[in-house]
């Protein structure tokens, strides 16, 4: 039985850029979202029908559940590129992960000097590199929001508080080592914007990586039955974590775009 | 769902404090470490990296905490 390794394998190279197998899926579900965009172009219609009303009622649902997180049907709109995009794109490749043929489909490479049967597709969010690239432009996405809707000044004040330290050393006594005190836990502040690309990256990535290790495992003991609740359990578990990193961006979108009132 | 119900920020406060914590404690013990070595002071800035990180993060997660239970 091969395990899938943490690593993408490399199934060939266009010059010298590595085609990985989890690049062959992430290209594959971008063709299938680009084609059903021209698709629905064409067809579009005053009174939707097939596949133009599946699509309204996607976007409408997310829509509507977005304004419980902004409270404001402009700042949904606003956002529903960067959201939407990133919800369905991680739902679609979460659920084609779980179809025959990926994982199992397999072509013979060479990997440190023998030849081995690799997986020809991989999930696409069983790779590191997609989720930390996604994680990546969500968190500079919301940072660059935030700073178009409040300032530039006001925006850097949460995270290096020359504000608050001179506010409060102005005050003097106690208030100078306040001031101090606020401007570590400023820093903090940067620090935990790392941490939401690491945790988001991650979370993603480490759901959908166990659950291609775990459907191979069950496949490989009894290819009867025993894998099919596992397959149920992906499904549901990447639809969970769809919604999780596109209702994290959304909220880090929505709170850096929001001024803050004074604290204390 | 539940979500609006909680407040959406303090569940993204709940997935991603513990990354923060770790983060900030790495960082803290990883230029105490360098500093020693720079300096010869073994282990004292080490110590005051751990001890800085696990007050400064202890400390921020009390002020978030505190802004995330106001908000609805």
């Amino acid at each position: 039985m091969h395990f899938p390794p943490l690593a993408a394998e490399i199934i060939f190279h266009i010059g010298n850029f590595p085609i990985t197998n989890s690049l062959i899926n992430a290209v594959l579900v971008s063709a299938l979202f680009i084609g059903f965009g021209f698709y629905l172009k064409k067809k579009i219609k005053a009174v939707p029908s097939g596949a133009q009303s599946l699509a309204e009622v996607a976007i409408e649902n997310v829509l509507e559940y977005m304004d419980r997180v902004t409270h404001d049907r402009k700042k949904s709109l606003k956002f529903l590129p960067i959201v939407g995009t990133l919800f369905f794109f991680i739902l679609i490749s979460n659920w084609i992960g779980v179809l025959p043929g990926i994982g199992s489909l397999t072509v013979v490479a060479e990997e440190g000097g023998r030849l081995i049967p690799i997986p020809l597709f991989r999930p696409a969010n069983a790779d590191l590199n997609l989720t930390i690239a996604m994680a990546v432009v969500a968190v500079i996405g919301a940072h660059i929001l935030g700073i178009v809707a409040i300032g530039f000044w006001k925006y850097s004040d949460r995270f290096i508080k020359l504000g608050t330290f001179w506010h409060s050393v102005r005050k003097g006594g106690v208030g100078i080592f306040v001031g101090i005190v606020e401007f570590f836990v400023g820093i903090i502040e940067i620090i935990s914007e790392v941490a939401k690309v690491v945790s988001l990256s991650l979370r993603l990535f480490g759901n959908i990586f166990a659950g291609e290790v775990l459907l191979t495992v069950m496949a490989g003991l009894i290819a009867v039955l025993v894998p099919l609740p596992f397959l149920f359990l992906e499904v549901l578990v990447g639809f969970i974590q769809a919604m999780v990193f596109s209702m994290l961006t959304l909220v880090y979108l929505t709170m850096s775009t929001t001024e803050l009132e004074a604290s204390h | 769902m539940a979500i609006s119900g909680l407040g959406s920020s303090a569940i993204s406060f709940a997935l991603e404090f513990g990354f923060t914590l770790a983060l900030t404690l790495f960082v803290f013990v990883w230029l105490g470490q360098n500093a020693d070595i720079k300096y010869g002071t073994e282990p004292w800035l080490t110590l005051l990296g751990i001890f800085l990180g696990l007050i400064l993060s202890g400390l921020w997660t009390y002020r978030k905490l505190k802004a995330v239970s106001r908000k609805p």
